[in-house]
């Protein structure tokens, strides 16, 4: 009956068949040419590595203290100095890094995943599911984040811990494992998603107005593959680049909580943590903020860098 | 000959919406009670100005935008009374080939992927056997099918269009609904797709739903021509017919406009005034009354009705 596939030539085996360039390969082409982007990628890859290794890149361990060489300048036995405790700076810096890596990974990861899952099925679907969506997230948009973040904390971290018990107790319990970052999770995961929500619904909405999608119903295929295998690849690109962009944004966001005592537990070294300890002895010992500071601004720097490559090689027309 | 496809006064209206409650204030009418039928082996021409309901005519049929009225038959069965698993299998045999080639290919899939990703979905082809399906119809349709690993944007525009209907023959369709299928394409290109269009017809045992707004196009490959204005077929006759005798007036003015290549040939041109009217207006009469070089006072008042003339001609308008 399927006269096309039944008799399929048998003699056509031995062909070389032309390469194509798919438009990632061509963004990548793209992004290979930006030096400024290239070279931050570099920089955060090691950053990455320093901070996974941490255990055997740092000169000591971020707590070792040693009261009688506090506040050293920068020199030997000491490469960027100690803080009031005698904690040697360089090796809190680099297990700062974990903080502030992890907060940037994990909190984008998770944003995107659940932002670009409800935007996309609201987007999608349309209609009346789409209308309730979009006002959950307006909703959620009227919340101050940080006076929400700063009630979890004082209701989870207020009080004696010995007395928590039940949902309190577990949660606490698991924020103190993580060395305070729980909670920096949970104040960024409730509001980075809706941004991304709102743009891959916009997306969705005009790609799925697309003729070849109409061809792809037209061929009779289902709405999980269409969504999945036709749309999503075809909103991925600014997806990315709104995802990159944020990046910087969460670092500062949990530096700021950390600044404002906030954020990870002391001892665990943050960067934002170190420049408000550093802040206190600001006049005679400027080496205690200006580090941090520094290890902040470029880690910021670098992945704005990343972000603008990443939207020039993915939306060439957006360029300049 | 028998009956592929039968369609029964299917209307379209589009809702139009105002206000903050999006109240339905009015309809756009972008088909107002098509009835038609389309033999096995046989090419319907649809043809009229832009604006005049001929491409909703080719998605309603295709149930891609269900009809607000009326019935599409489909092998023998009414489309509307399928669930969603039986409408996927018989979307298998009837097939859409766009009118932008540009728009109409997914960009992040290879030729090879765009082209046999249906029949692998449902099942007619193994995945190992895509590259072989692939190169065959590559063949038919005259693309090299070295390039079947290339990306949509390495390919001119009729290339494309070539893909596109290689695509709509993956899954051994009984029609393909053209719907301005050649308009995008040079002059040239228009003619080598015309004439692959016919050839496969042939091979493949197609029946064509062609849809154009040129009169050159729809002579060349139609057997029987219906034209549309304003949502509705004004007059359906068989293409010799319709072009050596049209019977109303605004397929008499249509058939003057076409451009003669003799220059020496005078020739009566019969322009029409004014355009396409609103779809969204109410008509007591002939809703092409307002532009009818022949009009008289009962066009106001009596709408006209599609008559058999005899000759499998069939004509609405009261004077004839």
């Amino acid at each position: 009956m399927n006269s096309t596939i039944d008799n399929i030539d048998k003699g056509q085996e031995n062909v070389t068949f032309e390469k194509g360039e798919s438009l990632s390969l061509l963004a990548w082409y793209r992004f290979k040419k930006n030096k400024l982007a290239v070279a931050s990628s570099v920089f955060i890859g090691l950053l990455i590595l320093v901070a996974i290794f941490a255990d055997w890149v740092a000169p000591s361990h971020y707590a070792a203290e040693d009261f009688m060489s506090s506040y050293l300048k920068p020199g030997k036995d000491f490469l960027l100095g100690t803080d009031f405790l005698g904690r040697d700076l360089l090796s809190r810096i680099i297990y700062g890094a974990r903080v502030s890596l992890s907060v940037a990974v994990i909190g984008t990861l998770t944003s995107f995943i659940v932002g670009v899952s409800y935007g996309i099925v609201s987007g999608y679907f349309g209609g009346k599911i789409d209308n309730l969506m979009m006002r959950i997230v307006d909703i959620l948009y009227a919340v101050p984040t940080i006076l929400f973040v700063i009630l979890i904390m004082v209701y989870f971290r207020a009080g004696k811990s010995e007395e928590f018990t039940g949902f309190k107790a577990l949660m606490y319990n698991l924020d103190a494992s993580m060395g305070g970052m729980l909670f920096i999770f949970i104040g960024i995961g409730l509001t980075a998603w809706l941004p991304l929500a709102r743009i891959t619904r916009g997306e969705t909405l005009a790609v799925k107005e697309r003729e070849y999608i109409e061809a792809a119903v037209s061929q009779g295929i289902g709405r999980r593959r269409i969504l999945f295998k036709r749309i999503l690849p075809n909103i991925m690109g600014p997806l990315i680049i709104y995802a990159s962009v944020e990046i910087p944004t969460m670092i500062l966001y949990e530096a700021f909580l950390s600044f404002i005592g906030l954020g990870v537990n002391p001892p665990t070294p943050s960067w934002g943590g170190m420049i408000a300890e550093g802040i206190q002895g600001i006049r005679s010992y400027p080496h205690l903020i200006l580090f941090p500071s520094l290890a902040m601004t470029l880690t910021v720097l670098a992945s704005n860098f990343i972000g603008d490559g990443l939207r020039d090689a993915l939306d060439p027309k957006l360029k300049d | 000959m028998s009956v592929l496809l039968k369609v029964n006064k299917i209307k379209t209206y589009f809702p139009i919406r105002r206000g903050l409650l999006q109240r339905v204030i009015g309809h756009v009418k972008a088909v107002d009670g098509v009835d038609f039928h389309l033999n096995e082996l046989e090419t319907l021409g649809i043809v009229g100005e832009s604006g005049c309901g001929k491409s909703t005519v080719g998605k309603t049929v295709l149930h891609l935008i269900p009809p607000t009225e009326g019935e599409v038959i489909f092998e023998g069965d009414n489309l509307e009374e399928l669930n969603e698993k039986e409408m996927q299998q018989k979307r298998m045999h009837m097939q859409m080939i766009f009118q932008d080639p540009y728009m109409s290919l997914n960009p992040r899939l290879t030729v090879r992927e765009i082209i046999t990703d249906a029949p692998v979905y449902h099942g007619l082809i193994d995945r190992k056997d895509t590259r072989k399906l692939a190169m065959k119809l590559m063949d038919f349709v005259g693309l090299s099918s070295r390039q079947l690993n290339r990306f949509p944007h390495e390919f001119s525009g009729g290339q494309r269009q070539r893909i596109c209907i290689a695509r709509a023959l993956s899954l051994n369709p009984k029609m393909i609904i053209c719907d301005e299928a050649v308009s995008a394409l040079d002059v040239s290109i228009q003619a080598q797709i015309l004439n692959l269009f016919r050839d496969l017809q042939q091979e493949f045992k197609l029946s064509y739903l062609f849809i154009s707004h040129d009169m050159g196009v729809i002579r060349f490959i139609s057997d029987r021509v219906a034209v549309m204005y304003l949502g509705r077929i004004v007059e359906l006759a068989e293409k010799k017919e319709l072009f050596t005798n049209p019977l109303h007036p605004y397929t008499k003015a249509l058939l003057s406009a076409i451009p003669l290549p003799d220059p020496e040939q005078k020739k009566k041109r019969q322009p029409l005034q004014g355009e396409v009217p609103s779809p969204t207006r109410n008509y007591p009469g002939c809703p092409f009354a307002e532009r009818c070089p022949m009009v008289i006072e009962e066009c106001s008042t009596t709408v006209p009705q599609l008559t058999e003339l005899g000759n499998n001609h069939q004509v609405s308008c009261i004077r004839v």
